[in-house]
């Protein structure tokens, strides 16, 4: 009665959940089958604890996989109760994992890849490095934050390549914003590919300095999630498309949570958004 | 160990179980029958359609509450020729294994139902038809269509020569009496009721003092509304003579019973199948565990069976 996807809820153990900075923990996980299967930009959605507090499960992306290991690790901040409560949780306890989930970065083209992240948004790109690197192609990597102790994992970014970094206070890197580096580094260099992760001011001007460059840009965005399945069309967002608005809202769980960067609204226009209609009930 | 009975007659419809999946919280049943072969189910409810494509209301959409969730999707859908065109003949197999494939119709007009209503039925395509009439808004107007029992009467009345399968009309909890909505969509010529759809709601972040949801204000379901939904279940199944699909927060074998106690023949899952995409056939297994486990040989022996005090 099980089909193939059922294999996605597993069950894995804690290898160890440790503070990184501040309000921000990594998680390790022994989970093999999902380590066999994910690729980089995917993500999972994590059930912090058992039963219905809270009910629905949590979307981390893949800060990094080893098949070999049967290991995964997640980057997570605690924003709410259920990360809260993931911190909590200790070495050796089962957690309930589903995924992987989304489509992931594509990597099929690019010798040069230039990866921004910025903040929590630094996390899914390590995986993507470490595959470029695998692959036996070139990554140059872009890391922003607040302050210095929110750059995070810059020693295993650095490992694989080139790395700048800026902050917003000085205390790390240069004082400016990452798009900054990006752009001094074009001056000069080209870049085949870039992959983004980071808060949607970010994304949104390195958008438009994609879009101008000619660069193909992948975005990985985050929207709160209901399902992961795509079922419950809960965590929308707007892409463009041939429709009489200009636009379609596309499912951040089944449809992404990558988009290229030049489909991508990050505001629509107010006629449209305008409440009208049926706004609530069973939708 | 025996077998135990779970076919159901839903009204005019046969049902080899009486659990269905509910419109919103299961597309057009193509992500999930990735996960498990949907024939193990009574039935699926597909996603609301309307008469032209909607795109749906802006992000956030979703929010999660104590037991609980409330979304804002706004029947966002490909619309009802597209879904007859790309959506349904897809689902056509399930049929011929006795899964009911039943379709939903939101609108925002008399017309707007009446035109999705007969393109429906006429497309040969579904068991039968869901009419969502918990939408807010008429068309120039303040009514809604859920919550007045004269508009309820006559929405239900307006589409029910246009459709040849059998009419469910799923009731909103949004309103003082739900007993004479019932009563209304009965008089318009439902063939069941099923009930109940979402309990308006909000949510807050008290740092940046925003309502969560885009829309402001959202549909509550899950775990949360069970006991509000069961009681409406049992005055609506002690006051009208239609059989019920009981709705809300449906999440185990043991909650299915409760409904059928209370007064329903049919019974929903919904947000869990957002909780947990298995969530719907491990119900079912639940259902004939909890039969064989009371030792009750047909779960329509159970179908209104509460003791009153």
């Amino acid at each position: 009665m099980l089909r193939e996807n059922a294999g996605k809820l597993q069950v894995a153990s804690i290898v160890k959940n440790e503070p990184l900075a501040h309000d921000v923990y990594h998680i390790t996980l022994s989970a093999p089958k999902l380590a066999a299967d994910a690729r980089p930009g995917q993500f999972v959605m994590v059930k912090v604890a058992p039963g219905l507090e809270p009910a629905l499960r949590r979307p981390f992306s893949l800060h990094r996989f080893d098949g070999e290991a049967g290991q995964v690790e997640f980057i997570y901040q605690v924003v709410g109760r259920g990360t809260d409560i993931l911190t909590n949780r200790v070495a050796g306890e089962e957690i309930e994992l589903f995924g992987p989930l989304g489509n992931g970065f594509c990597l099929e083209k690019g010798s040069r890849i230039g990866l921004v992240g910025g903040g929590m948004g630094i996390a899914p790109l390590l995986a993507a490095a470490e595959e470029i690197s695998r692959l036996g192609r070139e990554v140059v990597t872009f890391l922003g934050a607040k302050t210095g102790d929110y750059l995070l994992t810059t020693k295993d970014f650095a490992a694989l390549g080139p790395l700048y970094l800026t902050t917003d206070d000085g205390s790390a890197g240069d004082k400016a914003l990452v798009t900054k580096p990006l752009l001094d580094y074009l001056e000069n260099k080209k870049l085949d590919l870039i992959l983004a992760c980071g808060p949607t001011p970010m994304l949104r001007a390195l958008s438009k300095l994609a879009n101008e460059g000619g660069i193909p840009t992948q975005l990985s965005l985050e929207e709160r999630m209901g399902c992961g399945t795509g079922v419950c069309l809960g965590c929308a967002t707007a892409i463009r498309a041939d429709t009489p608005e200009g636009y379609t809202y596309k499912r951040v769980c089944h449809d992404g949570p990558v988009f290229w960067a030049r489909d991508v609204l990050f505001s629509v226009p107010d006629k449209i958004t305008a409440k009208g209609g049926c706004d609530h009930g069973q939708g | 160990m025996g077998k135990a009975r779970l076919g159901v007659q839903f009204g005019p419809l046969k049902l080899k179980n009486p659990i269905l999946t509910m419109s919103g919280t299961f597309g057009f049943g193509q992500e999930l029958g990735e996960y498990y072969d949907l024939s193990v189910l009574g039935g699926i409810i597909v996603k609301a359609v309307t008469a032209k494509p909607r795109i749906g209301n802006p992000p956030p959409r979703i929010a999660e509450t104590a037991g609980g969730i409330l979304n804002a999707i706004g029947i966002q859908n490909p619309g009802v020729d597209a879904a007859i065109a790309e959506e349904l003949p897809p689902l056509q197999g399930l049929r011929k294994e006795g899964t009911l494939v039943i379709g939903s119709v939101s609108g925002h007009s008399f017309e707007d139902y009446n035109i999705t209503t007969k393109k429906l039925s006429d497309s040969g395509l579904v068991d039968a038809i869901e009419l969502n009439i918990s939408c807010p808004n008429l068309k120039g107007g303040g009514l809604t269509f859920g919550t007045d029992p004269a508009t309820v009467k006559k929405v239900v009345a307006g589409v029910r020569p246009l459709c040849d399968v059998p009419l469910i009309v799923k009731l909103s909890p949004n309103v003082t009496d739900i007993v004479e909505i019932a009563r209304s969509a009965g008089a318009g010529g439902a063939d069941m009721l099923s009930l109940i759809n979402t309990l308006t709601g909000m949510a807050i972040d008290a740092v940046t003092r925003r309502p969560i949801l885009g829309n402001v204000t959202g549909g509550l379901s899950g775990p949360a509304v069970k006991p509000v939904a069961l009681r409406m279940v049992h005055e609506v199944s002690q006051a009208v003579d239609l059989p019920i699909l009981g709705i809300g927060g449906v999440i185990s074998g043991v909650d299915v019973v409760e409904y059928l106690l209370a007064g329903a023949t049919a019974v929903g899952v919904g947000t869990a199948n957002i909780l947990d995409p298995l969530a719907a056939p491990r119900i079912v297994g639940e259902l004939e565990e909890f039969l064989l486990r009371e030792k009750i040989e047909s779960v329509e022996e159970l179908i209104g069976g509460l003791l009153l005090p």
